[in-house]
C-alpha cells in the first residue's frame, strides 16, 4: 500500500464518525498519555532520594570507584534528559532495558509475573461478577426484603474490611482449620495454580463485590422507577419482558463499574500478593520503587496504564454494542 | 540450563559417603562453645529426609551472591557452590575445595586442590576453573557485591596440575576469608558460564558448582528447589530435596508452619516470637548471628564533633534494658565493634566476651551524661534527627526511648523512619550527624567491620594515627592470637574517642518442625553445607 493511499484511507476513517474512527483516536490519545506518564514517573523517581548503585551493594565497605562503575554501567550519572531519551529510544525499539536489582531483562522479569497477576485479577473479576451482579439484581427486584437487607449489611462489611485482615482470616479458616486451600504460593502450574489463587481471589473480590453489588442494586432500582416501566406495565407487558428492558438499561452503569473494577484489580493486587506470597507485578513494583529500579518501575507503570486505557476502551465499545442511542449518535 | 545428571537415591548414605560425611560433621559441628541454644537440649540422629521445606522472610531474585548478596543468598549458595576454604562451627577456616593451603610469603597463598573434586554433573574440577572463578569474583560488573573483596588481589594463576596460587598486591591477612563460599568465591566452570552467555544465578543460568546440591528449579522471588547429587567430595547429604520458599509476610509464614507446609523458618521476627513459640510441633532455636548494631556519629558534623556531646549520649544509652525489653533477651549488650563469635576461635567464647568487655564499658548513667553535656559547647542541649530503616523496628524503638531519656537534658532527637534504601544514604552522610549501623559480618574475620569503621573513608569521619598504625599492623600479622590482640587494642584506642557507641550484638531465631533439630546450631551453621546438620529427633 503506498503512502498516499494509506493516508487517504486514514482520512476516510477519521472523517466517518464511525466506531473505527473512535478507536483510532482513542488509541492515539492513549499513546500520548503513556508518553506523558512515562516522563512524569521517570522524573518523580529521579527526584526521590536514594542511589540504585548503593542499594545494589547494600551495607558494605565499598570504594567510591566501585559505586562509580555500577553507575556507569547503568548510565546513572548521565543528565536526566539523556537518561530519559535513552530509555525512550530503547522502548520504541521494543527493549525495556535491564533491571538493576535483578540483573536480568525487564521483559524476562515481567513475563511470569504478568501472567500471575492477570490470572489473579481475572479470577477475582469472575467471582465478583457472578456473585455481585445477580445478587444486586435480585436485591433490587425485591427491594426491602430479607435478602436485600442481609446482603446490603454484608456488603457494608465487605467494603469496610481491610484486604490484609480478610486475607489472614480466610487463611486461618480455609487454610489452617479446614485445611482446604493452600496457605501460600502460586502452585506448580495448571489446576494447582488456580487452586492456589482461590483464597487470594476471594480476598480481592470481597470488597469489590460489595461495591459492584451496591452499584447494580442502585442502577436496577433507578431503572425500575422510570416512567417506561409503568407504561410497559400498563400496556400489559409480561414481567419477563419488563425485566429484560430494565436490565438492558441498567447494564450501562454496571458495565462502567465492572470496567473500573478490572482496571483496579490489575493495579491493586499488591496487598494480596504479599499476604499470600504470590509474586505478581504488585509486589515487584513496590520493591522496585524503593530500590529506584527505574526500568522495572517504568515498565509496570506503563503496562498498568495500558490495561486501564484498554479496559476503558472496551467498556465504550460495549456501550456501542448494547445501546442503540449510542450507535445512532456515534460515540465521542 | 541445569546439569543433566539425575540422581535418585533411596538408600541412605551408602559407601564412602557415610564416613566422609561423618568426618565433615565432626569437623564442622564439633564446637563446644555453648552456642547451641536448642533449649530443651534436644538430640537427634542423622536420618534420610525426603523433602525439607524452608521458608525465608525475604525473596531472592538472583542466586549468585556476587550479584545479590543478602544473608539468605549465602545460605543457598553454600549448598551448591564451594570456595577453596569454608568456616567450621567456631569460625575457623577449614579445607573445602582446597585440601590444604599455605601462605608462602606475606602476599602469596598457595592452594592445593582436592583430588577427585567434581562438579554436580560429574565434570572434574580443574585449576583453570578456580582461576576463572576468581576472575568472575574480581569483576566489578559481574560481581558488584564482592569485587571489593578481591581488589587487593594482584593475580590468581595455575601453578601446578593441582595447584592455584593467589598473589596479593599488598599483605592483608583478612584475605584468607576471600576464597570462601561464606564470603566471596563460588567455584564454577568457564564452559558452563560461557555456555550461558555469561549469566549466573538466573533461572536460565542456574548456579552451578561442586557442592552437595544442584539447583533444579528457580523462580525468582518465589522459590528455589535443590536436589542432592552424588558427586560431592563430602558424601551424599541426608536431605534429598530442599525446597526454599520466600514468604515475606510473617503472619503467613507462621500459618505455613502451623499448617505443616514448611519445616524450617529462618530468621523469624522477634515481634511474633510468641506466635512461633505457641505453634504446635515447632521449636525455636536461637544463635548469635555476628551482627552488630550501634550508633555512628559523624565527627565532622556539629555538635557531634565535640567528644563531650558524644560521651553524654553514650552515658544515656541503657544497653542492658534495651536487650532485655526490646529484644526480649535475644541479643547481647555490645561493648566493641567485633562480635564475640569472630574471635571465639582464638579466645573461646567466654574469653572473647571478657576481652571485648574491656574495650568500652560505659555504664548507663544519666548524671554523668548531664556532666558531659555541661562541659560541651552546647551545654543547654541541641536538636538533631536520626534516620531509621523501617525494616529495623527495634532500632527505631531504641532511638525513641533514647530520645525520651535525653529530653530532660535539652537534647531533642527526632526519629525519622524510612525505607532501607534511603537509610543507606544516611551512613557517613554529612546530613546525618547522628546515625546508626546494623551490620552483618559475612565472615568470621575479626577485622571485617573494624577495617571499614576504623579505616579510611569510615562513616564517622574519624581519624587517629595510633589506630591507623594498629590497623595496618593487624593487616600483616599472621599469628591469629597476636592479631586479635592488636585489633582489640585498636578498638580500645578508637572507642575511647566515642566515634561509635556499640549497642548490641544480635541473635537470629529460627523455627523448626520439632521432628527435626539443627546440630550445634550457631553463628556459622548456615554458611557451609548445612543440611547434614539437620537431625531427626529420636
Amino acid at each position: 500500500m503506498d503512502t498516499a493511499h494509506s493516508h487517504r484511507r486514514l482520512t476516510q476513517l477519521l472523517s466517518r464518525g464511525s466506531l473505527t474512527r473512535f478507536i483510532i483516536v482513542r488509541l492515539a490519545a492513549t499513546g500520548l498519555l503513556l508518553l506523558v506518564l512515562s516522563f512524569v514517573v521517570f522524573a518523580l523517581l529521579h527526584l526521590t532520594p536514594g542511589d540504585p548503585a548503593r542499594n545494589l551493594v547494600g551495607v558494605r565497605n565499598v570504594t567510591p570507584e566501585l559505586l562509580q562503575s555500577i553507575r556507569d554501567k547503568y548510565h546513572l550519572n548521565d543528565p536526566f534528559m539523556s537518561q530519559y531519551l535513552r530509555w525512550l529510544g530503547n522502548v520504541l525499539h521494543g527493549d525495556f532495558g535491564e533491571s538493576i536489582r535483578n540483573n536480568t531483562t525487564v521483559t524476562t522479569l515481567l513475563s511470569d509475573r504478568v501472567t500471575l497477576t492477570l490470572q489473579l485479577a481475572g479470577l477475582s473479576f469472575f467471582l465478583t461478577v457472578i456473585v455481585a451482579v445477580p445478587l444486586g439484581i435480585a436485591a433490587a427486584w425485591r427491594s426491602g426484603s430479607v435478602l436485600d437487607r442481609s446482603v446490603s449489611v454484608a456488603s457494608i462489611v465487605g467494603i469496610g474490611a481491610p484486604t490484609y485482615a480478610v486475607g489472614l482470616l480466610l487463611l486461618y479458616v480455609f487454610g489452617l482449620w479446614l485445611d482446604i486451600f493452600p496457605v501460600y504460593g502460586s502452585g506448580d502450574g495448571g489446576f494447582d495454580r488456580w487452586w492456589h489463587l482461590v483464597l487470594p481471589a476471594i480476598t480481592l473480590a470481597s470488597g469489590l463485590a460489595a461495591m459492584v453489588f451496591k452499584l447494580t442494586r442502585t442502577a436496577v432500582i433507578s431503572e425500575l422507577n422510570q416512567d417506561y416501566v409503568a407504561f410497559a406495565q400498563s400496556r400489559g407487558l409480561t414481567r419477563r419482558q419488563i425485566r429484560s428492558l430494565v436490565l438492558r438499561n441498567a447494564m450501562i452503569p454496571v458495565a462502567t463499574s465492572l470496567g473500573l473494577v478490572f482496571a483496579f484489580l490489575f493495579g491493586g493486587t499488591i496487598l494480596v500478593e504479599v499476604t499470600f506470597a504470590l509474586q505478581g507485578i504488585g509486589s515487584l513494583l513496590a520493591g522496585s520503587v524503593t530500590f529506584k529500579d527505574l526500568p522495572v518501575v517504568q515498565a509496570i507503570t506503563l503496562l498498568t496504564a495500558t490495561v486501564i486505557a484498554l479496559t476503558a476502551l472496551a467498556v465504550d465499545i460495549f456501550y456501542y454494542a448494547v445501546d442503540p442511542r449510542v450507535r445512532q449518535r456515534g460515540i465521542r | 540450563m541445569s546439569p543433566s545428571i539425575q540422581f535418585n537415591r533411596r538408600t541412605l548414605l551408602a559407601g564412602t559417603g557415610v564416613s566422609a560425611l561423618a568426618m565433615l560433621i565432626a569437623a564442622c559441628g564439633g564446637d563446644d562453645n555453648g552456642m547451641s541454644a536448642n533449649g530443651s537440649g534436644t538430640s537427634g540422629s542423622l536420618k534420610e529426609i525426603d523433602l525439607l521445606t524452608v521458608a525465608f522472610p525475604s525473596s531472592l531474585s538472583n542466586l549468585y551472591p556476587g550479584q545479590e548478596a543478602g544473608n539468605f543468598n549465602y545460605y543457598v549458595a553454600c549448598l551448591v557452590g564451594e570456595g577453596l576454604v569454608a568456616p567450621d562451627g567456631t569460625g575457623k577456616l577449614v579445607p573445602a575445595l582446597a585440601s590444604k593451603w599455605e601462605q608462602t610469603s606475606p602476599t602469596t597463598y598457595v592452594y592445593t586442590l582436592r583430588e577427585g573434586a567434581k562438579f554436580s554433573d560429574g565434570t572434574p574440577l580443574t585449576p583453570e576453573d578456580v582461576v576463572y572463578s576468581v576472575g568472575i569474583s574480581k569483576d566489578e560488573e559481574k560481581s558488584p557485591n564482592i569485587a571489593y573483596y578481591w581488589a587487593n588481589v594482584d593475580k590468581a594463576e595455575k601453578t601446578g596440575d593441582n595447584e592455584v596460587t593467589i598473589t596479593l598486591a599488598s599483605p592483608d591477612v583478612a584475605f584468607e576469608w576471600g576464597p570462601c563460599a561464606a564470603n566471596a568465591l563460588w567455584i564454577t566452570s568457564q564452559a558452563y558460564v560461557e555456555g550461558n552467555g555469561g549469566e549466573m544465578g538466573t533461572p536460565k543460568a542456574l548456579l552451578y558448582g561442586t557442592g552437595p546440591y544442584k539447583v533444579t528449579k528457580f523462580e525468582p522471588d518465589t522459590m528455589v528447589e535443590l536436589e542432592r547429587v552424588d558427586t560431592w567430595w563430602g558424601g551424599v547429604p541426608p536431605v534429598k530435596t530442599v525446597r526454599i520458599e520466600f514468604i515475606t509476610e510473617e503472619a503467613t509464614r507462621v500459618l505455613a508452619r502451623k499448617s505443616g507446609d514448611i519445616d524450617l523458618a529462618i530468621s523469624i521476627s522477634l515481634d511474633q516470637l510468641s506466635q512461633w513459640e505457641n505453634a504446635a510441633d515447632t521449636s525455636v532455636l536461637f544463635a548469635p548471628d555476628r551482627s552488630y548494631v550501634g550508633i555512628d556519629f559523624n565527627t565532622a558534623v556539629e555538635p557531634f564533633d565535640d567528644i563531650h556531646v558524644r560521651r553524654a549520649i553514650a552515658y544515656a544509652c541503657d544497653r542492658a534494658t534495651v536487650v532485655e525489653k526490646l529484644l526480649v533477651g535475644h541479643a547481647e549488650p555490645a561493648t566493641a565493634l567485633i562480635t564475640p563469635d569472630q574471635i571465639s576461635s582464638v579466645l573461646g567464647l567466654d574469653g572473647a566476651r571478657k576481652a571485648l568487655k574491656e574495650v568500652l564499658d560505659l555504664p548507663f548513667d544519666l548524671d554523668k551524661a548531664k556532666e558531659e553535656l555541661a562541659l560541651s559547647k552546647v551545654p543547654d542541649g541541641f536538636s538533631t534527627k536520626v534516620g531509621v530503616s523501617s525494616s529495623a523496628p527495634q532500632v527505631s524503638q531504641f532511638f525513641q526511648s533514647l530520645a525520651e531519656t535525653v529530653k530532660p537534658l535539652g537534647i531533642n532527637i527526632e526519629v525519622e523512619e524510612m525505607p532501607v534504601e534511603q537509610w543507606y544514604d544516611t551512613i557517613g552522610s554529612a546530613d546525618w550527624g547522628l546515625a546508626y549501623m546494623w551490620y552483618f559480618n559475612a565472615t568470621g574475620d575479626p577485622a571485617e567491620m573494624s577495617s571499614w569503621f576504623l579505616g579510611e573513608g569510615n562513616p564517622a569521619s574519624y581519624s587517629n594515627e595510633a589506630v591507623t598504625e594498629l590497623m595496618a599492623q593487624a593487616k600483616e600479622e599472621t599469628d591469629p592470637a597476636k592479631r586479635v590482640e592488636i585489633l582489640l587494642e585498636a578498638q580500645k584506642t578508637a572507642l575511647a574517642d566515642i566515634p561509635y557507641i556499640p549497642l548490641w550484638w544480635g541473635e537470629a531465631a529460627t523455627a523448626i518442625n520439632s521432628k527435626y533439630t539443627i546440630e550445634d546450631f550457631g553463628s556459622y551453621s548456615l554458611l557451609s553445607p548445612w543440611t547434614p546438620r539437620i537431625l531427626t529427633v529420636d
